[in-house]
């Protein structure tokens, strides 16, 4: 049943049909008594299986970045009936470091907002430096930075020292094409996770703070 | 070093029209590494066309490959339509904010001139210096962005793939003026003396774009572009995937297809004895880690798989090798080329 209907949301999302993805949300929604799984469930499986698939080289970015933006469209028009089950309260900040590009931190919040996290931002082309000053601040549980260049993915380097330098505890999880072409670039840079693409990422939230899934 | 008998146009050239030549060539795509030779930072590097043209030299002397590259950062190109260029001490100059804030502002847009910017002026300085130096001996690459692929620079790539589904007009609109301006600023480098332009087209990369919709949309803009200009030119995938697209990009034309790490430079030539050379493959990022032992297994694999096949130049993925990229392993692909790249020798 899930995986099925898993299919139908992947299908309706491949060729942009709005109306279908919308009604398919609404009957899951309103049937989610006699259901095992959420809708955001639901959403995420098919969001994941668009990721796995450009991964492979089997899709392309175009369409993963057209599904999510279809998923965004619907859940606002139908916002007041979609409400993640789980809400989780960690502190979670995402960041561009250094670079100018923003489009996977786009969608990487955007699918975790779906998930069910509270995500802040601290925006694009910040320096290494000027983070430090704000996770002193806020101290939040969970940095997840993008980079797309790869001077700059190493620059993750030179921050997660710093934090060790001044004790400070936030888990960092980093992706980007970078990461993606070096597999063993994040664990070199000394973060805590990584993921493939935006939607694997949850995986490694949850596993890294300890949340059920 | 064996001694050459071919110079590296003619090395380049043969390659390109299937005639017999003394080794495979080689395209080493060096940019920043000039700065590095002259001990100054990049974005001074950058300023002046006397350092890299200097730093060129120094860079083809020392690994003995087959190019000097003529146009070194693609970021500037944004200068020309309002946006900012912003540096860095390690990588690659990068653009700022993208100038196009919505997709009402394409419909007054126009293509702009570059004559009076700087950094244009300076590509051209700096090709035309290159030309000075070497003659005819030596093949200088120009470069532009594709049209197709521009508008990721010029509004981001969120908009513009929304720009690509959901607005045709626009979409059209900017096309033509980016079909303009390239082919404009393309031909500006092959006067200079650029001996053929790489266009740089992610986005004909089924990674990107589904293959029907660059058929559709991106095909023709790139056949329109291709038409307008006067001299030869590439077609680089920028480290995206071309075996879904690269029958069609051999349609176009282009004398050479810069393919990814994750295509098979076999299979590909292989698949059609009509089809352009290829550029590639190597991995630049990974070549970061490798050691020169690694590297150069890595070069001799690739020349075992294809050096009899013809129609290759061995280089990088992307059309740029990293910053951190270590002298050691430069070598060590200079090195194994002239070893096992030679064609009489084994
Ligand atoms: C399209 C493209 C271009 C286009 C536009 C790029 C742009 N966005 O501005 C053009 C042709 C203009 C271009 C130019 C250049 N490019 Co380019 N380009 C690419 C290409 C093919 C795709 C990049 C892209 O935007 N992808 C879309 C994003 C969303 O994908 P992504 O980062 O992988 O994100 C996904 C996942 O990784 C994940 N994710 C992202 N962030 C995060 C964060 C977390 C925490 C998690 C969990 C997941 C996650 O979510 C996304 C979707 O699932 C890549 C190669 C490649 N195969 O990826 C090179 C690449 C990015 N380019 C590169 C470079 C160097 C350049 C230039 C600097 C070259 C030059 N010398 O001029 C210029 C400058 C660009 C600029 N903006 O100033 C390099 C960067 C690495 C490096 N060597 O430093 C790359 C990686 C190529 C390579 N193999 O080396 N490029």
């Amino acid at each position: 049943m899930f995986q099925e209907l898993v299919e139908k949301l992947f299908n309706a999302m491949l060729v942009l049909d709005y109306e279908n993805v919308k009604n398919i949300l609404l009957d899951s929604i309103n049937n989610s008594e006699n259901q095992d799984f959420t809708s955001e469930e639901l959403l995420i499986e098919s969001q994941k299986k668009f990721g796995e698939l450009w991964v492979q080289g089997d899709i392309a970015l175009s369409q993963v970045y057209m599904a999510g933006k279809i998923c965004e469209d619907v859940i606002e028009e139908i916002s007041p009936n979609f409400k993640p089950k789980n809400l989780y309260s960690e502190k979670i900040y995402t960041v561009v470091l250094e670079d100018f590009h923003i489009l996977g931190k786009k969608m990487l919040d955007s699918i975790l907002r779906i998930a069910g996290f509270k995500i802040s931002d601290y925006g694009f082309g910040i320096s290494v430096e000027a983070l430090l000053e704000k996770l002193k601040q806020d101290n939040p549980q969970l940095l997840l930075i993008s980079t797309l260049m790869l001077n700059s993915a190493l620059r993750v380097k030179v921050l997660v020292d710093e934090m060790k330098k001044l004790k400070l505890r936030t888990k960092v999880i980093v992706g980007g094409a970078p990461f993606n072409i070096d597999s063993d670039l994040w664990k070199n840079v000394g973060a805590d996770g990584y993921a493939p693409t935006a939607t694997k990422s949850i995986e490694v939230i949850k596993q890294l703070l300890g949340l059920q899934s | 070093m064996k001694q050459d008998t071919l110079t590296s146009m003619d090395r380049i050239v043969g390659t390109l029209q299937q005639k017999e030549v003394d080794r495979v060539p080689f395209i080493l795509t060096l940019t920043h590494h000039g700065a590095i030779e002259l001990g100054i930072s990049i974005e001074d590097y950058y300023k002046s066309p006397e350092n890299v043209i200097k730093g060129q030299i120094l860079l083809q002397e020392k690994y003995q490959d087959d190019a000097v590259m003529g146009a070194n950062f693609f970021a500037m190109e944004i200068e020309g339509w309002g946006g900012d260029v912003v540096y860095t001490k390690d990588g690659p100059p990068n653009t700022g904010r993208p100038p196009i804030r919505d997709f009402e502002m394409i419909n007054s847009l126009e293509s702009p001139s570059f004559d009076h910017l700087p950094s244009y002026q300076n590509t051209l300085d700096i090709i035309a210096g290159l030309k000075e130096h070497f003659g005819s001996s030596m093949p200088i690459v120009g470069g532009v962005l594709a049209p197709f692929s521009l508008p990721v620079v010029q509004m981001g790539f969120d908009k513009y793939i929304e720009l690509i589904y959901e607005h045709p007009d626009e979409f059209k609109k900017l096309m033509e003026l980016n079909i303009e301006y390239s082919s404009k600023w393309a031909n500006a480098q092959t006067k200079a003396g650029a001996t053929f332009i790489v266009s740089f087209d992610p986005l004909a990369s089924s990674d990107m774009i589904p293959r029907d919709i660059f058929l559709d949309k991106g095909f023709p803009v790139a056949e329109r572009t291709f038409q307008k200009m006067d001299g030869m030119y590439t077609i680089h995938l920028a480290s995206g995937r071309a075996t879904k697209t690269f029958n069609d990009l051999a349609r176009l034309k282009p004398i050479v297809i810069g393919v990814s790490t994750s295509d098979n430079v076999k299979e590909l030539l292989l698949s059609d004895d009509k089809a352009p050379a290829i550029l590639g493959n190597l991995s630049g990022i990974n070549m970061v880690k490798w050691t020169p032992e690694q590297t150069s297994q890595i070069v001799k694999d690739l020349l075992s798989d294809v050096k009899s096949l013809g129609r290759f130049i061995l280089a990088d993925n992307h059309g740029e090798i990293p910053y951190y990229v270590p002298e050691s392993n430069l070598l060590a692909i200079s090195q194994t080329i002239d070893q096992y790249g030679r064609f009489n020798t084994e």
